[in-house]
């Protein structure tokens, strides 16, 4: 053994007449029992990080490498609803009326550069996010927080949060959870000019892990972070996390098959069995409706004012059909199941699994039109109602395969009741300032799953003098009952209360067909099966990354 | 002049005369590879779309049940090629008596040099087969290129799918021919553009001059000095065409980037000429300006243009192809060439054939027009003629 | 000479400016704005509002024409809109990267060139002057990007065959490592920073090897054609003529006389493929997964990044520019027959 380790090139230079498998040189390290870390995670992502700065961030990339830079207040696992451990927060607790949360802070816990993490920097963070030079993403987070979206500070380790009234209990964790930014840093920093300050490159960390290189455009290399003072079980298992940028499909997935990454997002359907079978060494985990594609009518177009015509559309869309020939792998695993409405079935307390979808019913859907008086008089084909034909355009935004495909798809399914579908593309910001000004017919778009219900944005009446808030309902769906449930939804605290009326709320949504619902799907995430505690979950795909780790056996990178 | 004159023979050889029965079998025999091989391609797509007439019933209507225009240009396509091949077969057996006039007349030393080029008439062959194909596409497609489903999805070449399906299960091979009919179409269309718009800044900056000249000359410079894929990204990207039409605002933008170099050409050609004794003989005759330049000195210009024409249509389809290899070029379910490698860019590893195959024929395209343009100038350039 | 290169020097500043109009004309007639990227549920619309305000987006356009106009005479290019960082540092990051894998693609791929020509040229109409000039063509048709995917699927299955061939035991696994290409990026980013010297520059070669074929293929094409006419109209003039009836052995002719004639238009060759090497630059960096320009203008244009766009265009322009220059001062001093008046 003494020979391997002393000169593991030259037996690799006599392996050529011997052979050998890649793991018996990558064994030597494995019998130094002192070895805490090992091994090398390299993740495969199609853009850069761009901001590593908690209250201006943006993309899902520097989200979930900041979360590994940090030991939040609570710490949260996904898993139908949120559980939440103590973490930075030792404890905490609600006030009788659900309008004040308290906690107990650590005082152990400090930055990268020794300074100690308080209640001041925590204070400092909302105070950014409030400030509007800052023009932070994260307001959202802040709008029942009072005073002035910031918490009150009652000592260093006690911190107090006011709302202005009781809500979701759990949105409440999450709208006090943000990462913290370190005050001594970012205090004499032009608020305006956070966005483009060079800091940005260089977070702090107070976690499990530090931001060691950054190669920018081309990799990023996490290390277990040496000044790390939080709990023993929160360390950093991993010797380095390397996040290689690779803007194109085809170079990712050849680079995982090649084994020169280990974890890549977003696998298409396509490549699932064929990695099957092709590399045992690759496991494919899933995380489980985290987006959803519908039909979104304009309701303001007379065209889709008879629920008659959309339930019509509905019934002669071959949904079932479709996730069959998009969504499902060769040998017949599906990766999207039916969707309702816009509430993910992943939050399985509220998701209303009662609300049956509609058919893939031909004759009903005729029968439907017939009623509601389209005839193809002319018999051209297509359908017309006093001298109107039954056409009009499906827009979809460019870039995204899958819509493009299903559109095509829905396109042949009118054609066979006499339906008229031009398809359109525009490109991704063409295609959302469009939608908002209701610039379209009809629309192939999708929602990505929030974890916290709040419908308001998507389905509450249209009202421009309510704020900008309303802009997303594309659709100009209004519908008082539904109003009112929203509202009464989201002034309750507890999640279990809220529920059954989430629930009535999607019944009802769903009887309206404002969309044509097509499908939750399923992201799948393949990862070499040397990993062991691996977290891939709703919340994010390499979730709770200090507890990743190699068996002895296994490692590959002995840095 | 010795080498022409030895091979100016009247007498056929009588092997040629099976060439009636086969065009292409007689060049082969009296050793004209090149063309032998390329009318024997065209013979076999002939006799491939013949084997299909049975279809053509089906053909001759479209999807709406409306009579198809596509059938009608397929079906005269055939008959003008068939007869063109024939008649060449006839030449070649009977040659004509010609006059030493004619003999050594500009046209006929211009078709003898060519067709000794053996790359020019690669390229004139190549360029032929192609544009016979995508004529005879409705014939020659064994599926509807649009149509999804008719086979499994990501099915590898097999004896249905010649060149297998993509991941909409549509066949490949069908979708390479109309992609071919689409793509050669915008290069044709553009190169049209391109040359109308060229010849006349190139013609106007020569024959105007003075300041005109130098501002049409400083614009060209500035547009050659762009890269032009990145130019056409920004145009198209920024107004994001979307929509049926913008296959036609694709081409006339890939034809406006392309002009600036026949513009050079052309005026370098007419500062030439314009010195030149007919053209003053016309000036003399008291001919207007309109008239002299474009009945006397563009005519006289065009020959250097048609080669670049010919080189244009290659790197015009090799734009479209990048453009819609970034997403902005012809939207789908429109088949191009470019889109279609698009299309197999995501299942690469799962079915490298969607991208291969018209990656093959982009190649074989650019090359054809290539060669062919090689041919031409070294033909037209006399400097190596006799 | 002098004269004339400041005169052409002067004349790089109309050139810059209009292309620089061009580009302004055409972001300021395109639909939309950057601030679209903001309008996302998450984002409130006051996020929005502040980019508006801050980047002047509702001020008249001849405003920020005078504006942009100002910064990039001072060789202040803004800040990126998307990235939110100074559009010079961006550039900073991505034009060397660039320069990296065009120049390194040229010294390489040129010689090749100019090599296969001029010898096409001494055996014309050969059978080797046929192949290799249909040859040249075939490289001078092919698409870079696609050229690319085929090298990197061709690369996978290469790698394929080397692991099978080391667990056979026909190949050790360190001879194996030195034969796999790498796909992409510009260095193996995990074990990089542990090489020796050497070791890095031979992985950097090696990340060099694809995307510089896939981009420079085309211009050896090309260049192989222009040397091989241009040897092929020296060789007829009368000095060469000369030099063989002085009894000089043909390669010496070919090299010290045709050769060296024959190079002075691809001289000027280089300075004009400087803007299609950019060109290829955008497909093949994509592909590559190498932090350039190309990359940086495409991921500009999709955000509509507008002060990106024109920066890149300005540094496209100027780097044009200064080849072009350079190539006209190549050519003087090649040539002494020239004398830049």
């Amino acid at each position: 053994m003494t020979v391997v380790r002393i000169f593991p090139a030259l037996l690799a230079a006599l392996a050529a007449c011997t052979g050998t498998s890649p793991s018996e040189d990558a064994a030597t390290d494995g019998t130094d029992p002192a070895a805490s870390t090992r091994d090398a995670l390299v993740i495969g992502i199609q853009a850069d990080a761009g901001m590593l700065m908690p209250a201006v961030y943006e993309s899902a990339t520097d989200g979930a490498i900041l979360e590994t830079l940090s030991y939040p207040l609570v710490d949260t696992e996904f898993d139908c609803s949120l559980k939440k451990m103590p973490a930075l927060a030792k404890s905490w607790e609600w006030s009788d009326d659900g309008k004040v949360l308290s906690m107990d802070l650590r005082d152990d816990i400090q930055w990268e550069d020794g300074e100690p993490v308080t209640a001041e920097d925590i204070k400092f963070t909302y105070d950014l996010i409030a400030d509007p030079a800052v023009a932070s993403p994260r307001v959202a987070s802040i709008q029942y927080l009072e005073p002035d979206g910031r918490p009150k500070i009652v000592d260093a380790t006690h911190i107090e949060w006011h709302f202005t009234q009781a809500y979701d209990r759990d949105t409440q964790i999450a709208h006090v959870n943000l990462g913290i930014v370190p005050k001594h840093v970012w205090e004499n920093v032009d608020r305006s000019t956070i966005r483009g300050n060079d800091k940005t490159k260089q977070p702090l960390s107070y976690g499990p892990w530090r931001l060691a290189k950054w190669d920018q455009g081309a990799s990023l290399v996490l290390e277990p972070n040496p000044k790390f003072t939080g709990p023993e079980f929160f360390r950093a298992h991993l010797n380095r996390v390397i996040f290689r940028v690779l803007p194109e499909y085809s170079t990712r997935l050849i680079e995982l098959e090649g084994g020169n990454i280990d974890l890549m997002e977003a696998v298409l359907v396509a490549d699932a069995d064929r990695l099957r079978e092709e590399h045992p060494e690759i496991k494919l985990t899933r995380r489980g409706w985290r987006s959803n594609d519908y039909i979104g009518w304009n309701l303001n177009n007379p065209l889709f004012e008879d629920l008659r015509v959309r339930k019509a559309m509905a019934l002669a869309t071959d949904i079932d059909g479709m996730i069959g020939k998009l969504l499902t792998s060769k040998t017949g695993e599906s990766y999207a199941k039916r969707s309702i409405g816009t509430i993910t079935p992943a939050l399985c307390g509220v998701h209303n699994d009662d609300v049956k979808p509609l058919p893939f019913a031909v004759d009903q859907a005729k029968a439907l039109l017939a009623e509601a008086g389209w005839k193809d008089s002319d018999s051209d084909g297509v359908l017309d109602k006093g001298g109107q034909k039954l056409a009009f355009s499906l827009l979809t935004n460019t870039g995204n395969k899958r819509r493009g495909d299903a559109a095509i798809l829905f396109q042949d399914q009118m054609k066979q009741i006499g339906i008229q579908v031009e398809i359109q593309r525009a490109e991704s910001n063409q295609f959302f300032e469009r939608l908002r000004k209701k610039d379209y017919e009809a629309a192939l778009a999708g929602w990505a799953a929030g974890l916290f219900v709040d419908p308001s944005t998507i389905w509450h009446c249209d009202q421009p003098e309510k704020g900008k808030k309303y802009e997303f309902n594309f659709t100009g769906y209004c519908n008082p009952e539904v109003d009112a449930l929203i509202e009464k939804g989201l002034a309750t605290p507890n999640p279990k209360d809220a529920a059954p009326i989430w629930k009535e709320m999607q019944a009802k949504i769903y009887e309206d067909q404002p969309y044509l619902f097509l499908w939750w799907m399923d992201e799948i995430v393949a990862i070499n099966d040397r990993f062991q505690n691996t977290s891939i979950d709703v919340l994010s795909p390499y979730n709770r990354l200090q507890e990743w780790e190699v068996p002895a056996d296994k490692v590959k990178y002995q840095r | 002049m010795t080498a022409i004159v030895r091979t100016r023979s009247t007498a056929a050889p009588p092997v040629t005369r099976a060439g009636l029965l086969l065009p292409g079998l007689g060049h082969l025999l009296v050793g004209e590879i090149v063309p032998g091989v390329g009318m024997l391609l065209l013979v076999g797509v002939l006799l491939v779309a013949a084997s299909s007439a049975p279809r053509l019933g089906g053909i001759l209507v479209d999807e709406y049940g409306q009579p198809s225009l596509h059938a009608v240009v397929a079906l005269l396509a055939w008959g003008v090629y068939a007869a063109g091949l024939w008649w060449t077969a006839l030449r070649r057996a009977y040659p004509r008596e010609m006059s030493d006039e004619e003999w050594n007349s500009n046209r006929q030393i211009f078709l003898r040099t060519l067709s000794r080029h053996r790359a020019g008439m690669m390229g004139l062959f190549g360029a032929l087969f192609l544009i016979s194909i995508t004529l005879l596409t409705p014939l020659l497609a064994t599926h509807d290129p649009l149509a999804v489903y008719v086979g499994e999805k990501l099915t590898a070449p097999c004896w249905d799918f010649p060149l297998g399906t993509d991941e909409f299960g549509r066949d490949v091979y069908s979708r390479l021919l109309y992609g071919g009919r689409i793509s050669l179409s915008i290069g044709f269309v553009a190169m049209v553009i391109a040359a109308s718009i060229g010849t006349t800044v190139g013609a106007l900056a020569a024959f105007v001059g003075g300041a005109v000249d130098r501002i049409l000359m400083f614009f060209v410079d500035m547009l050659l000095a762009l890269p032009r894929l990145v130019l056409l990204l920004t145009i198209v990207g920024l107004f994001r065409v979307s929509g049926a039409r913008s296959i036609f605002l694709i081409v006339v933008i890939l034809g406006m980037t392309a002009w600036m170099g026949i513009a050079r050409i052309v005026r370098s050609e007419v500062l030439s000429l314009r010195e030149r004794e007919f053209i003053q003989a016309a000036r003399a005759l008291g001919l207007s300006s309109g008239r002299i330049l474009f009945r006397h000195l563009v005519p006289n210009a065009l020959a250097p243009v048609i080669v670049f024409c010919s080189l244009l249509i290659g790197s015009t389809m090799l734009a479209e192809a990048g453009l819609s290899f970034l997403g902005l070029g012809v939207p789908p379910p429109t088949p191009t060439w470019g889109v279609m490698v698009n299309d197999g860019r995501e299942p690469l590893r799962a079915a490298p054939w969607i991208a291969v195959f018209p990656g093959l024929a982009i190649v074989g395209a650019v090359l054809s027009f290539n060669l062919l343009g090689d041919g031409l100038r070294d033909a037209m350039d006399p400097k190596l003629r006799g | 000479m002098w004269k004339y290169l400041l005169r052409k020097l002067v004349l790089v500043v109309p050139l810059v400016w209009s292309v620089v109009t061009l580009t302004f004309i055409l972001v300021e007639l395109s639909p939309g704005d950057i601030s679209d990227k903001f309008f996302t549920p998450e984002t409130p619309p006051e996020v929005r509002e502040m980019i508006v305000e801050k980047y002047h987006l509702d001020d008249p356009a001849w405003v920020r024409y005078l504006a942009m106009l100002r910064n990039l005479a001072t060789f202040d290019f803004g800040r990126s809109m998307a990235q939110e960082r100074p559009v010079f540092d961006l550039i900073g990051d991505a034009l060397p990267n660039t320069l990296l894998l065009s120049i390194v693609t040229l010294l390489v791929l040129y010689p090749v060139g100019i090599l296969v020509g001029t010898l096409q040229a001494v055996r014309h109409n050969s059978a080797f002057d046929t192949s290799a000039s249909v040859g040249m063509l075939v490289m001078f048709s092919m698409p870079a990007f696609w050229l690319a995917l085929m090298l990197q699927l061709a690369a996978f299955y290469w790698a394929g065959t080397l692991t099978d061939a080391v667990r056979a035991g026909a190949l050790s696994k360190s001879v194996a490592d030195l034969l796999t290409l790498p796909s992409a990026g510009m260095v193996d980013a995990v074990m990089y920073d542990y090489m020796t010297p050497a070791e890095q520059l031979f992985d950097r070669a090696k990340h060099l090897l694809m995307p510089g074929v896939a981009l420079g293929i085309a211009s050896a094409g090309s260049t192989a054609r222009y040397m091989r006419s241009a040897v092929l109209e020296v060789i007829r003039q009368d000095y060469i003529r000369t030099a063989r009836a002085k009894g000089l052995r043909e390669p010496a002719v070919i090299l010290r006389h045709a050769m060296r004639n024959a190079l002075l238009p691809i001289i000027t060759l280089l300075g004009l493929s400087v803007p299609a090497l950019f060109s290829g630059t955008v497909l093949v960096e994509v592909i590559f997964a190498w932090p350039g320009m190309g990359r940086l203008i495409v991921d500009a244009i999709f955000t509509q990044d507008t002060p990106v766009i024109i920066a890149c265009f300005y540094v496209s322009t100027l780097l044009v520019a200064a080849g072009n220059l350079l190539a006209d001062v190549a050519y003087a001093w090649a040539d002494p027959r020239i004398r830049l008046e």
